[in-house]
């Protein structure tokens, strides 16, 4: 009996220890220990991985934009190969070397310098709102293929973009089998292609689609013209631009808003979505001096007309055109104010009629109005968003 | 028939149940039908669920009269069933000791009672290879009811648990659902709930069958990947029947003698 005593006190006491709570210990981690340690060697990435996937306002949405998925593990990588100098032939260029964060991803140089200080050809276009000129609208204007690259328009899509940076002598200069041997050169790539792709096999094709899922996914919708959009939605779904003043603008604000939208939207977009047209000739030079898209295609009809570009962030994307040839948004205007140029590919909207450029002839308060206007589209936060960071120690 | 009814509940219950990784599931419980002091049990069966399946095994020893002490172990794997080099998989085991008391009646019942501490891991691999790997306690209070006859026996159970997820090593790769389901076990931990365990058996000395179903009775314990049920069949031998009989034959051997 006194065995069974003792049984029952012991029994008592187990479930008694056992019933005081203990703190759990949960350990979250995403990479593997080991793995995050090699990466935190080389690089300045979080635990996890960034969110790269941006929300459309809603007035973009109104229109019927969406935006497809973004996988994060190939962004994280993408973004490690966007800013890896490594990827060049002599060492000193990355994509982000022409494309820079706090310019709205564009470059302030005329034209870029690549490696070896080769000067390339044209002006480097910002990527500050890939999302609005790549392949995401699937039933867009411009069909399911998207809106195309470059400024003669001569990639589809942004792998095919950036693929043909890397290669040009000009920029980066590397052959394909020199991009895989960087990358297989360099440790910390192989935990990050396991995380994105279920293995550590290293190809010319992945990383360019991670490049290529890094830079679609960088979108740019946080300006005062998207706040005074998305509040003026809210009352007037269908002409909310052209009827209402925006309350959060200035009154130069709104009148250049007019002007804008008088003047520029018909090739630029109203709405700040993605431009109405693919190319133009905007009246910059009376002959051809650079074929544009017509050097691609050597049609007649294509010769001097560019990729029409979106304005978000123009404030920061100096110089402009194709050839870098205007260093301010009032050199801008005033091109399209007195300074367009007959070219027999002329566009429609800058013709006076027939073989006659047009004039628009802006005061000098509409030509100031319109430039308060065009620095509404700036996005501040996209300057410093730690998504888009440099990641290198 | 009869004894094939809890078959056919198990089939049943197979062919309506979701899909999904699992972070607990019962395991059997045991009423070892003790009779009498140096009673010895031991047990080994297949047990299994919803897309998972494993072993356990017991035993069972009085030391005392009316005083016994149980040890389980139990475990499974969840393998889904397609030939996807990424599939999913996971698995889990516990391990439990127990002391408690039992009672045989006059008329083939017995009354037992258990107290038992345990412990084990859940450890889970996603698709794309995250894991995670969970490692938690239990104590339990177990009464039961047996009854046993010549040929066949019958018992019932009801297991009060408090289990504790004592530490966790979770890969966040593992996204969506599974993370938050996990993050939730985390949150609500500790667990208290019931379970209720029916057994049939057939057989006779020293060497018993039965079939198991072991029922978690909080529905709303679903949403933390807790299994609904488990079943089993299990081979029970008596192993004092060994002894007894060695020390009945050489009780009849003195006798001849004398």
């Amino acid at each position: 009996m006194k065995k069974l005593h003792l049984a029952c006190l012991f029994l008592g006491v187990l479930i008694l220890a056992a019933a005081c709570k203990r703190d759990s210990d949960f350990n979250y981690y995403y990479y593997e220990p080991a793995d995050y340690a090699l990466l935190s060697q080389y690089l300045n990435l979080p635990d996890r991985p960034e969110n790269y996937q941006s929300e459309l306002p809603n007035h973009l949405m109104a229109l019927g934009l969406s935006v497809r998925p973004v996988d994060y593990d190939k962004a994280t990588l993408g973004r490690v190969l966007f800013y890896d100098k490594k990827l060049s032939k002599d060492g000193t260029i990355s994509c982000a070397s022409c494309h820079k964060q706090e310019l709205a991803f564009a470059d302030n140089a005329k034209v870029s310098t690549g490696v070896f200080g080769r000067v390339g050809d044209r002006n480097s276009i910002a990527l500050g709102s890939v999302l609005s000129f790549s392949a995401y609208y699937g039933t867009d204007l411009f069909g399911p293929s998207g809106i195309p690259f470059f400024w003669d328009n001569r990639a589809n899509t942004a792998s095919d973009q950036n693929m043909a940076s890397m290669t040009n002598p000009k920029e980066m200069d590397m052959s394909h089998a020199d991009i895989v041997n960087a990358v297989q050169a360099q440790p910390y790539y192989e935990p990050l292609f396991r995380m994105a792709y279920g293995s550590n096999q290293i190809t010319e094709a992945r990383v360019s689609e991670a490049i290529a899922e890094f830079v679609n996914g960088i979108g740019s919708f946080k300006s005062k013209f998207d706040v005074e959009a998305e509040k003026a939605l809210g009352y007037n779904a269908y002409s909310y631009l052209e009827k209402n003043n925006f309350s959060g603008f200035s009154a130069a604000e709104n009148r250049g808003k007019l002007i804008y939208l008088e003047n520029c939207a018909s090739c630029h977009s109203a709405t700040q979505s993605r431009p109405e047209m693919m190319k133009a000739n905007n009246g910059l030079d009376a002959t051809t001096v650079d074929a544009g898209v017509g050097g691609i295609t050597n049609a007649t009809d294509d010769m001097a007309m560019f990729k029409v570009p979106l304005l978000r962030n123009i404030e920061l994307t100096a110089p402009y055109m194709h050839d870098g040839r205007f260093n301010t948004l009032e050199e801008v205007v005033e091109h399209y104010s007195t300074g367009i140029q007959y070219h027999p590919n002329l566009s429609t909207e800058l013709r006076a009629g027939g073989a006659q450029a047009k004039k628009m002839n802006f005061s000098t308060q509409d030509k100031s109005d319109l430039v308060a206007f065009l620095k509404t589209l700036t996005d501040q936060e996209l300057l410093t968003d730690k998504r888009y960071a440099n990641p290198f120690k | 028939m009869r004894q094939n009814l809890p078959l056919l509940l198990c089939v049943a219950l197979c062919f309506t149940s979701a899909c999904t990784h699992y972070y607990y599931a019962p395991n059997s419980l045991q009423t070892p039908f003790l009779q009498e002091k140096h009673d010895t049990r031991a047990s080994i069966g297949f047990i299994g669920g919803d897309e998972f399946s494993g072993w356990e095994a017991s035993a069972c020893y009085s030391p005392v009269k009316y005083g016994a002490l149980l040890v389980n172990h139990f475990q499974v794997k969840h393998v889904r069933p397609d030939d996807n080099p990424e599939r999913e998989y996971g698995n889990g085991r516990l391990t439990e000791l127990a002391l408690g008391g039992y009672y045989p009646t006059k008329n083939n019942m017995n009354l037992s009672f258990f107290g038992g501490w345990g412990g084990g891991h859940v450890f889970n691999v996603y698709s794309g290879g995250a894991e995670s790997d969970l490692r938690f306690e239990r104590i339990f209070l177990q009464p039961g009811l047996a009854v046993q006859g010549n040929k066949a026996r019958f018992s019932l159970a009801s297991r009060f648990n408090r289990l504790n997820y004592i530490s966790g090593n979770v890969n966040l790769a593992t996204q969506g659902e599974e993370i938050s389901t996990i993050q939730n076990i985390e949150n609500a931990n500790p667990f208290y709930f019931q379970e209720i365990g029916l057994s049939v058996g057939a057989g006779t000395e020293p060497v018993w069958v039965d079939f198991r179903l072991n029922i978690n009775t909080k529905e709303q314990l679903r949403k933390f990947g807790f299994a609904k049920y488990t079943v089993g069949i299990s081979f029970q031998f008596e192993l004092d029947y060994l002894w007894r009989k060695k020390d009945r034959s050489h009780q009849m051997n003195s006798f001849n003698i004398d």
